[in-house]
C-alpha cells in the first residue's frame, strides 16, 4: 500500500513537471503568521503589550503555523515558515525586551513579504 | 426620572450583553477576509433580533409566557420535541463554546494555563448563577461588557475608508470565494439571531414580571439597546477590516482580535478588549446555560426561574448546572473553542426558523395579545425574517462544507 502511494506521489510530481511548489493557501498562511506576529512585536518594541499577552498569542500564532509546516513541500516556503517560528518562540520567551522584539518585527516583516511572494 | 434612569440602564445592559464570542469570532474573521464587504449583513441580523426580541418581549409581558410555552402548544409536542432537542443541542455547543472563549481570553491576561482557567471559569459561572441576584447578573455582566466600545473607537482611530464602509451597507454578491462569502453571510446573521437570545429574553420577561405597561421598556431595549449592540459588531468589522485585510492577517484567534484594539490604543486598548470579551462572553455563558434551563422547564412545566430559590425550582437549577458542566466537559477533551464556536453558529442558524415562528404566530394571535397583537409593521419585518431565516437555515451546512468552514 506505501509502495502504490510513493509510486502514485512520484507519478504525481512528474506530470506535474518540477520540483514541490507552495501551494498559494500554504504560503498565505504563513504570512499571516508572519504579519502577525510582525505586528505583536511592534507592540511590544512600543512597549504598549502586556507580558502574558505578548508570550499567550506568540505562542498560539507558533501552534497555528505549526499546522501548515507540516504540509509545506516546497523547501522555500519551509525555511520561512523556520525563520517565523524561531522569531515568534524568542518573542514568547522575552515578551518585555523592546530592542529584541524590534529585532524580531523587521525580521517577521521580512519573512511575511517573502511569504506573500511565494503565494503570488 | 426613575422609570427614564431603569430604561437607560435596561439598554445599556443590552449593548454591554449584545456581543457573544460568536459575534467576536464571525465580525472579525468577516472583517479580515472581506473587509467591509459584509457590513449589511450584520444589519440584517441585527434588525431580526430587534424584530423577534421585541416581539417575544411583548407576547412574555402580555400573556405572562416564555418562548418554550409558546413553542409547545404551537408546534405539538411531538414537534415541540424536535424543537426542543435542536435548541438545547445549540445551547450546549454555544455554551460549551462561550466557556472556552472566557477561558482564552483569561489566558491573554493572566498567561495561566487554559486548562486550569477552563476550571476557574465553571466555578466563578457557578458561583455567579448561584449566588448573584437576576437583575445583578444582567447588569453587572452588561455594564462591564461596554468595555468592548473601545473598538468603536479603534475602528475611528484606524482611519478606514469611509466611502468604501458606506458602501459595505448595500448588499452585494461580494468578490472572492462565493462559498466563503455565502459562508459568512449566514454566520454572520446567526451570530446576530442566536436563539438562546430569544429564549432568556422572553423569559426574563417573565422572571421580572412585565406587563403591558412596560411595553414600552421592551421595544427600548429591543430597539436601542440591539441597534447600539450592533454597532459594536459593526465597529469590529470595520477595525479588523482596516487593519488585518490590508496586511494577509487571518483572524481565527482571539488575540489577533484583541490585537485590532491593541494596535490603535495601545496597552489601554489591550486591556479594555479583553476585560470586554471576558466579561460579554461570561455573560452570553450565564444566558445559554439559563435559557436550557428555562427551555427544558417551560417545556415539561417544571418550576422555573432565578428568582426561585434552588430549592424551590429544583429540575431548573440541576439543568443549568448540568449544562454548564457538559459544556465545561466539551471544552475540556481539547477541542478549539473557536472551532466550536463556528459550528454552533451555522447549527444554530438551522434551528431558527422552529424558534422564531412560533413566536409569529403566538404574537398575531388575538386570543392571547388582545389589543397587542402584532401590527402591519411588525408583521412585514417578522414575515420578511422568517423567509430570510428559512433561506440561511437551508443553505447553512451546505456551505460550510463547501466553504471549508469559511478557510475556502
Amino acid at each position: 500500500m506505501r509502495r502504490r502511494l510513493a509510486v502514485l506521489s512520484l507519478f504525481l510530481l512528474l506530470v506535474s513537471g518540477c520540483a514541490p511548489e507552495a501551494t498559494p493557501d500554504q504560503a498565505e498562511e504563513v504570512g499571516s503568521v508572519a504579519a502577525e506576529g510582525a505586528l505583536l512585536a511592534h507592540e511590544v518594541a512600543e512597549g504598549e503589550s502586556l507580558g502574558a499577552f505578548t508570550t499567550v498569542h506568540a505562542q498560539a500564532l507558533a501552534e497555528r503555523l505549526d499546522r501548515v509546516v507540516v504540509v509545506i513541500d516546497d523547501p522555500r516556503l519551509g525555511r520561512i515558515a523556520t525563520r517565523v517560528d524561531a522569531a515568534l518562540e524568542e518573542l514568547a520567551r522575552a515578551p518585555d525586551d523592546r530592542r529584541r522584539a524590534l529585532l524580531l518585527e523587521r525580521r517577521l516583516a521580512r519573512a511575511g513579504e517573502a511569504a506573500g511572494q511565494l503565494a503570488r | 426620572v426613575k422609570s427614564v434612569f431603569g430604561v437607560a440602564l435596561g439598554i445599556l445592559a443590552a449593548i454591554g450583553g449584545f456581543v457573544d464570542i460568536g459575534d467576536i469570532v464571525f465580525n472579525a474573521a468577516a472583517g479580515a477576509t472581506f473587509g467591509y464587504e459584509l457590513l449589511w449583513a450584520v444589519v440584517i441580523g441585527v434588525g431580526g433580533i430587534i424584530t423577534y426580541a421585541e416581539m417575544c418581549g411583548r407576547v412574555a409581558a402580555v400573556s405572562e409566557r416564555a418562548v418554550f410555552d409558546t413553542i409547545r402548544e404551537r408546534l405539538g409536542a411531538n414537534i415541540g420535541l424536535v424543537a426542543l432537542v435542536a435548541a438545547q443541542l445549540v445551547n450546549l455547543l454555544t455554551l460549551a463554546a462561550e466557556i472556552g472563549g472566557v477561558a482564552l481570553a483569561l489566558q491573554l491576561l493572566s498567561g495561566l494555563p487554559y486548562r486550569a482557567l477552563l476550571s476557574l471559569a465553571l466555578v466563578g459561572l457557578i458561583a455567579v448563577l448561584w449566588l448573584m441576584p437576576f437583575s445583578w447578573i444582567e447588569r453587572v455582566f452588561g455594564y462591564m461588557g461596554l468595555s468592548l466600545l473601545v473598538f468603536v473607537v479603534a475602528a475611528v482611530k484606524l482611519h478606514p475608508d469611509w466611502g468604501e464602509v458606506a458602501r459595505g451597507f448595500v448588499p452585494s454578491t461580494g468578490t472572492g470565494d462565493a462559498a466563503v462569502y455565502g459562508y459568512f453571510v449566514v454566520g454572520l446573521i446567526g451570530a446576530a439571531m442566536v436563539p438562546y437570545e430569544v429564549y432568556f429574553y422572553s423569559s426574563g420577561a417573565v422572571e421580572e414580571r412585565w406587563r403591558p405597561k412596560d411595553l414600552g421598556l421592551n421595544r427600548a431595549n429591543a430597539v436601542i439597546g440591539y441597534t447600539l449592540g450592533g454597532l459594536l459588531s459593526l465597529s469590529l468589522m470595520i477595525a479588523a477590516g482596516a487593519l488585518l485585510l490590508p496586511k494577509g492577517i487571518n483572524a481565527d484567534l482571539l488575540g489577533t482580535v484583541a490585537l485590532v484594539a491593541q494596535t490603535p490604543l495601545g496597552q489601554i486598548g489591550l486591556v479594555l478588549a479583553l476585560v470586554g470579551i471576558i466579561f460579554a462572553v461570561s455573560g452570553a455563558a450565564i444566558d445559554s446555560a439559563f435559557a436550557g434551563a428555562y427551555n427544558l422547564a417551560q417545556f415539561f412545566g417544571w418550576e422555573w426561574g432565578k428568582y426561585r430559590r434552588p430549592a424551590g425550582a429544583p429540575q431548573f437549577t440541576l439543568t443549568w448546572l448540568a449544562m454548564l458542566l457538559l459544556g465545561f466537559a466539551v471544552v475540556m477533551t481539547g477541542v478549539d473553542p473557536i472551532l466550536v464556536t463556528e459550528v454552533s453558529v451555522i447549527f444554530s442558524v438551522v434551528a431558527l426558523p422552529l424558534t422564531y415562528l412560533p413566536i409569529l404566530l403566538v404574537a398575531n394571535d388575538r386570543a392571547y395579545m388582545g389589543p397587542h397583537t402584532n401590527g402591519r409593521l411588525a408583521n412585514a419585518f417578522g414575515c420578511f425574517y422568517l423567509v430570510v431565516l428559512a433561506v440561511v437555515a437551508v443553505a447553512a451546512v451546505p456551505l460550510m462544507i463547501a466553504s471549508n468552514l469559511g478557510q475556502g
